[in-house]
This record gives C-alpha cells, sequence and structure tokens, in this order.
C-alpha cells in the first residue's frame, strides 16, 4: 500500500490502479432475517458500482461485509485474486467515506487526510504533500489548518473524500456519502466524485436508496431487494430494460400492466377489461407477462379523439391530478380499474384537458417492456 | 442523564450532622435546578408552564441551600469579626488541612478515572444484556447507605479484619497485621467506592456519544485496534474525563464521614477542621469562614473546567452544546 501511496501520480495515468472485486454467495443472517442473501457480484477494475435498494434491503449491510465491519456467514470477498474474507479491517487497504462524514473532529483537516497516510507509515515529510494534493483534488487547498467543525457539510464531504483517497486505495466504498447534502449540492458533488473517481482509475462500489443519483454516476448498478440481488447491469439495462417488477418499480416512474398476452393478427396483445395493450415482438404463443410503460412515453389525448396510428396502445381514464414540475409536469390518470397511471409531458406544451376531463391514453408498442413469465 | 443530575445533592450531603458541609454541597443542587429550567423555558419559548413546573424545585433549592449559605456566609463575618478569615490563613493547621485534602482529592480523581475509565469503555461497548449488569452492579453500590459501606470497608480493612486474616492465617504471607484502617489508604479505598460511579458515569456518557463510525473510519484507514484507541476513542473521551475527573475531586473536597471513619488523626481534612472548629473548639465563626473558603475553592474549580468542558458537561445536565 505503501508504495501506490507514493508512487502512483496524482492523475493515475500510470494505468488503473483500482481492484477487481469478486463477490461470491455472499450471505448474512441476523436472527431470522437474510439480511444479504446469496449475494454474487463481480467489479472490473476501475469501475463505478452502485448498490441500490430501499432501506432493509441489505446494500449497506453488503457494504459492511466488504470493509469487513461485519462478518458474513457465507461468501468470499476476492480482491485482486487475494481472498479478503478472514483480513482483518485495518489490513484490507480500503478507502471509505462515511454517511455523516467520520471526520475526526479534534484533529484538523490537514491531520484527518494524514491520518491513512500515517496509519501506513509514511514518513512524516512525505505526507504534507500528498495531503495537500488531496485536498487540492477535492477544491479545498489551504483549508488543511482548519477544523473540520469550522467547515460546511458539502466541505467536510470533500474532506472525508480526500481523506478516503489520499492514500490511493485500490478500492474505494462510499455510505451514502451524499444523503446529508441538500440537492444542488449533491448534484454538484456526485459530478465532482465520478470526476475524481476516473481521473484516479478507482474502483468504487457506493450504497444508495437514491436511484437518481444510482443512474447518474454508476458504470453498473445492482439493485437489492430484500437481501438479494435483483437485477446487476449498465443503467441503460435497469433502467430501459427491467428484468422484474421490482426493478421496473424501483427505477423510475412506470406504468405496470399485468395479465395474460395473446397473439391478435400479426400483433400480440395484453387484454385488459379496459383496455388493450399491444405488446411488440413475435410472440410464440400465450403466456403471463408484465409490460412496462414509462410515464413520458404516453400522449395524453381527449376522449374520443381518433387513434394517430392504427399500431397504438390505447386506454382510457380521468385526470385526477397535474402536478407542474418545472421542466415536465406529471398528470396522474385513474384508469378504469381504478389503478392510477403517471404521465409525464412538456411543460411548455398545452395540456389539452383539465383535471376530471376523461381522456384517452396513448404509446407506442415499441416503446414499452416486457418482463415475460411475470404475473 | 438525569440521573447524573440528581445524584449530586443526594450522596454528597454526608449526614446530617455535618450541616456547615452540606451547605457547601449545595452547589451541585444548584446547577441541576435552575439549568434544567433554563433548558426547558428555551425548548418551549411561549409556554410558562414549564417554567412554573420548576418553581417548588425552585423554592426548596432556595431554603434548602441559598438560605443556609446566606446565613453561613454572614455567621462567618460577624461570630465574632471578619478576623475568623485571618485565623484561618494564618493557621499552620488550617493550610495543613488544605494541603492533605487537595492531595487526598487528587488521588480519590486519579484512582476514580483509572479505574473508572475501563469500566465505562466496557459498559458503553458491551451488549445491551452486559451493560445493564454493569450499570445494575454500579448502582447497587450506589444505592446502599454511605455509612454503611463506610462501616462495611472499617470491618474490611480492620488488623483484625477479612483482608489481614486473609493475608496471614490463609495464605501465611504475613505475621502481623498491615495497618490500613486510619490511614489515608483507607480513606482513598472508602472515598473510591463512594465516588467512582460518577467518574464512569460521565465517562460512559460521553464514550456513547462517539460515534462509532469514527471508530470504523480509523480501522477502515489502516489502524489496529489499539491506534484506533490511543488515537481516536481516548483523545474523543477527554471531555468525560475532565467532567468526570472534576465532580469527583469537587465532592472529595467536602468528605466528611468516609475520612472520619476511616482516616487516621494525622490527616485532617477541611470537612473534619469544620468540624472541630464547631464542635471542639467552639468557634462557629471560623467554621462557618472555612465552609465559605470550601465553597469558593469549590465553585473556582467549577468555573475553570466550565472553560474547558462546559458545566452542564460535569453536572451532567444537557447546558452544554449538543452533539
Amino acid at each position: 500500500m505503501t508504495e501506490t501511496a507514493t508512487q502512483a501520480g496524482p492523475t493515475g495515468q500510470e494505468g488503473s490502479p483500482g481492484a477487481r472485486v469478486e463477490l461470491t454467495g455472499i450471505v448474512k443472517v441476523y436472527g431470522d432475517t437474510r439480511a444479504v442473501d446469496d449475494v454474487s457480484l463481480t467489479v472490473e477494475p476501475g469501475q463505478f458500482l452502485t448498490l441500490l435498494g430501499a432501506s432493509g434491503s441489505g446494500k449497506t449491510t453488503l457494504l459492511r461485509i466488504i470493509a469487513g465491519f461485519v462478518d458474513a456467514d457465507e461468501g468470499r470477498i476476492v480482491v485482486n485474486g487475494r481472498d479478503i474474507s478472514q483480513v482483518p479491517v485495518h489490513q484490507r487497504g480500503i478507502g471509505m467515506v462515511f454517511q455523516n462524514y467520520a471526520l475526526f473532529p479534534h484533529l484538523s483537516v490537514a491531520a484527518n487526510v494524514a491520518f491513512p497516510l500515517e496509519m501506513r507509515g509514511v514518513r512524516r515529510r512525505d505526507r504534507a504533500a500528498l495531503v495537500e494534493r488531496a485536498l487540492e483534488a477535492v477544491h479545498l487547498g489551504g483549508y488543511g489548518r482548519r477544523s473540520p467543525k469550522e467547515l460546511s457539510g458539502g466541505q467536510q464531504q470533500r474532506v472525508a473524500l480526500a481523506r478516503a483517497i489520499v492514500a490511493r486505495p485500490p478500492l474505494l466504498l462510499m455510505d451514502e456519502p451524499l444523503g446529508a447534502l441538500d440537492r444542488r449540492l449533491r448534484e454538484a458533488m456526485q459530478i465532482e466524485i465520478r470526476r475524481l473517481s476516473r481521473e484516479l482509475g478507482l474502483t468504487v462500489i457506493n450504497v444508495t436508496h437514491d436511484q437518481e443519483e444510482a443512474l447518474t454516476m454508476s458504470d453498473r448498478i445492482a439493485l437489492l431487494a430484500g437481501g438479494r440481488l435483483v437485477q446487476h447491469g449498465t443503467p441503460e439495462e435497469l433502467y430501459g430494460l427491467p428484468e422484474s417488477e421490482v426493478a421496473a418499480r424501483f427505477l423510475g416512474e412506470s406504468n405496470l400492466f399485468r395479465g395474460r398476452v395473446r397473439g391478435e393478427g400479426t400483433q400480440s396483445v395484453l387484454a385488459l377489461p379496459y383496455g388493450r395493450v399491444l405488446v411488440p415482438g413475435d410472440p410464440p404463443g400465450e403466456r403471463e407477462a408484465v409490460v412496462v410503460v414509462r410515464p413520458s412515453a404516453i400522449r395524453i389525448r381527449p376522449a374520443g379523439a381518433e387513434p394517430s396510428t392504427a399500431a397504438v396502445s390505447r386506454m382510457p381514464g380521468v385526470v385526477s391530478a397535474d402536478i407542474y414540475a418545472g421542466d415536465s409536469r406529471k398528470v396522474l390518470v385513474e384508469g378504469a380499474d381504478g389503478a392510477e397511471l403517471v404521465v409525464r409531458c412538456e411543460s411548455g406544451a398545452p395540456l389539452p384537458c383539465s383535471v376530471g376531463d376523461e381522456v384517452v391514453l396513448e404509446w407506442d408498442p415499441g416503446s414499452c417492456h416486457i418482463i415475460p413469465g411475470a404475473a | 442523564m438525569s440521573a447524573l443530575s440528581q445524584i449530586p445533592s443526594r450522596a454528597s450531603s454526608p449526614g446530617p450532622q455535618a450541616s456547615p458541609v452540606t451547605g457547601s454541597d449545595g452547589r451541585a443542587g444548584h446547577g441541576a435546578g435552575p439549568g434544567g429550567g433554563a433548558a426547558r423555558a428555551r425548548r418551549f419559548p411561549r409556554s410558562d408552564f414549564w417554567s412554573g413546573a420548576g418553581l417548588p424545585g425552585l423554592v426548596f433549592v432556595v431554603a434548602a441551600f441559598v438560605v443556609p449559605m446566606a446565613v453561613v456566609v454572614v455567621k462567618s463575618l460577624t461570630d465574632p469579626s471578619p478576623a475568623n478569615y485571618s485565623a484561618i490563613f494564618t493557621s499552620s493547621v488550617y493550610q495543613r488541612s488544605v494541603v492533605d485534602t487537595l492531595q487526598m482529592a487528587l488521588v480519590v480523581t486519579v484512582l476514580c478515572l483509572l479505574v473508572g475509565y475501563p469500566y465505562a469503555y466496557a459498559m458503553a461497548r458491551s451488549g445491551t444484556a452486559m451493560r445493564t449488569f454493569l450499570m445494575v452492579a454500579l448502582m447497587l453500590a450506589f444505592w446502599t447507605s454511605l455509612l454503611v459501606r463506610t462501616y462495611a470497608w472499617q470491618i474490611v480493612l480492620n488488623d483484625t479484619g477479612i483482608v489481614n486474616t486473609a493475608l496471614r492465617d490463609w495464605l501465611g504471607l504475613t505475621s502481623a497485621p498491615i495497618h490500613m484502617i486510619r490511614t489515608p489508604f483507607a480513606v482513598y479505598v472508602g472515598m473510591v467506592h463512594v465516588l467512582l460511579p460518577y467518574a464512569v458515569l460521565a465517562l460512559f456518557a460521553q464514550l456513547r456519544s462517539i460515534d462509532p463510525d469514527v471508530e470504523r473510519a480509523a480501522q477502515v484507514m489502516g489502524a489496529r485496534p489499539w491506534r484506533v484507541f490511543a488515537r481516536v476513542t481516548l483523545p474523543l473521551s477527554l471531555p468525560g474525563a475532565v467532567a468526570g475527573g472534576v465532580l469527583v475531586f469537587v465532592l472529595a473536597l467536602g468528605f466528611y464521614i468516609t475520612p472520619q471513619l476511616l482516616g487516621g488523626a494525622r490527616q485532617v481534612y477541611v470537612g473534619q477542621a469544620i468540624m472541630q472548629q464547631i464542635e471542639q473548639f467552639l468557634k462557629p465563626g471560623v467554621g462557618a469562614a472555612m465552609a465559605v473558603l470550601l465553597f469558593v475553592a469549590v465553585l473556582a474549580v467549577l468555573g475553570l473546567a466550565a472553560r474547558f468542558v462546559g458545566l452542564g458537561k460535569i453536572l451532567g445536565v444537557g447546558m452544554g452544546r449538543r452533539r
């Protein structure tokens, strides 16, 4: 570790120092609950992986297992080919950013950032330059002599980040690092963290419940629910091609239609008592399926309007709410079965309806996604 | 923390026969009463109810502590004259007494912190069941009468007591009894026994307030367990050590019963000196002056410490900054 810390340059141009991380069959049981239930994942060097999930999904437990704060009941953690499952925390050589920063309140900013170097035996006279470089990397050059208490939340977060990267760990763990920041700052920090991790070639495992953050920052997302890995893929895959209802519901707003798909002439159709959902693709006979339609794919038309094309899905409903959200507006439409459908329109265009109006919702079959087998 | 805030006024009154000392003990009750009321008033700014609820306590504090203390001050100046004070300052006996008292209080404080820290640490880090056990064990000693405990130590430390019997008859290590009773050693033992809970509770509260993630951060950055302790836990627990230490020190300064029953004739601590003035030398004015000086000394120690850790922390009430 000492060598990586002193030899690697400021921009990581010596090649990717990021680690390859393999998790195999990780299980952690607390009492009756399987907090982490047979999770296997591989993170490639330099990749930014987000563990995404609601609270209780096991994402934090999994991160703590990787860090070594929690022992897994089963499974292996292999970093760069070395099984670290039994290695004590202080020998794992991992960098970590904590949710509440976890800065040492009794030490100066510089001493905080120097701490990992000190623990790794970097000589005192070499530390100052590395500390200053790390602080500059997070735009806090010259803040070294201050106390963490004098800094704002965003600045403290930057110090925590500098402290986590100063010793050039091959793996950086982040536990909801932006949870305590306000929205504007959070978005700025997302970009910042991403830039840093790319420049340094760090392998990052980030934990969040914020799907936007996951979509913005990650190379890969691992969606967890109830301790199990639901889906692992690129943000595009998770958003565009959810493999399960859980994934479709968690990432972005979505309208789900559940039912039997039947062939009707050249088309296949999911027939509902109150409307027809055209399903793209060539159907091999009848099957159960869930059709996912994203709110932005839906157009609102006045009731009785002619279908804009023949090959379009149509669904009647009554507008129940119209929510202005700046760059877009969210319209809630109550379908015939009482379920609420979400539609996103551009806020600039005039809405052809107001609350209480009967409307018809239309969308192109190509814009929806089918989850087969789910019923 | 409410438990701690109530403890001083209770346990620091050494007994009914030591009324001048009780007067000076009013400080602890002082701090907890109005202090708690102020905190409440701030939280419910528009409610007069809570400030009203503090009124009976305030009346009691005034009647039981402020008025007697005022009487003591007046007496020290008028019975027969302010010359009481010069009598004290010119008395080598009293000066010796002050030095002995300070030394005793310091030793007791250090011992309490040394013994109390590991205990508080274990309490802060153990699971709920173990923590409850340790807490009850601590408080059991606390809930036992001071007199009973002190007499018990007499029996234990006597020349024919359990310790000496064990050393001589069972282990055969000594031939003659080791004199422990009526020595400073016996006083230290008895005082540490009485005052340890204050140190433990203050340390425990401080240790519990340390964010576990801060220690985890140190760990993950490569610090072995003992370095985590030395570089993070220990420095962050120091305010608790100061708070507990000051509390123990201040309480030890005015102690009467324990030194009286366990101590020797050579060390006359301030509490005993006051009693002597009143009961033996029949000079209540000089005794009152001593009590006033003791009170002033205690206030000075508290004031000095408050500059570093905040008075609320020492008295165990949340008057200071919240984390």
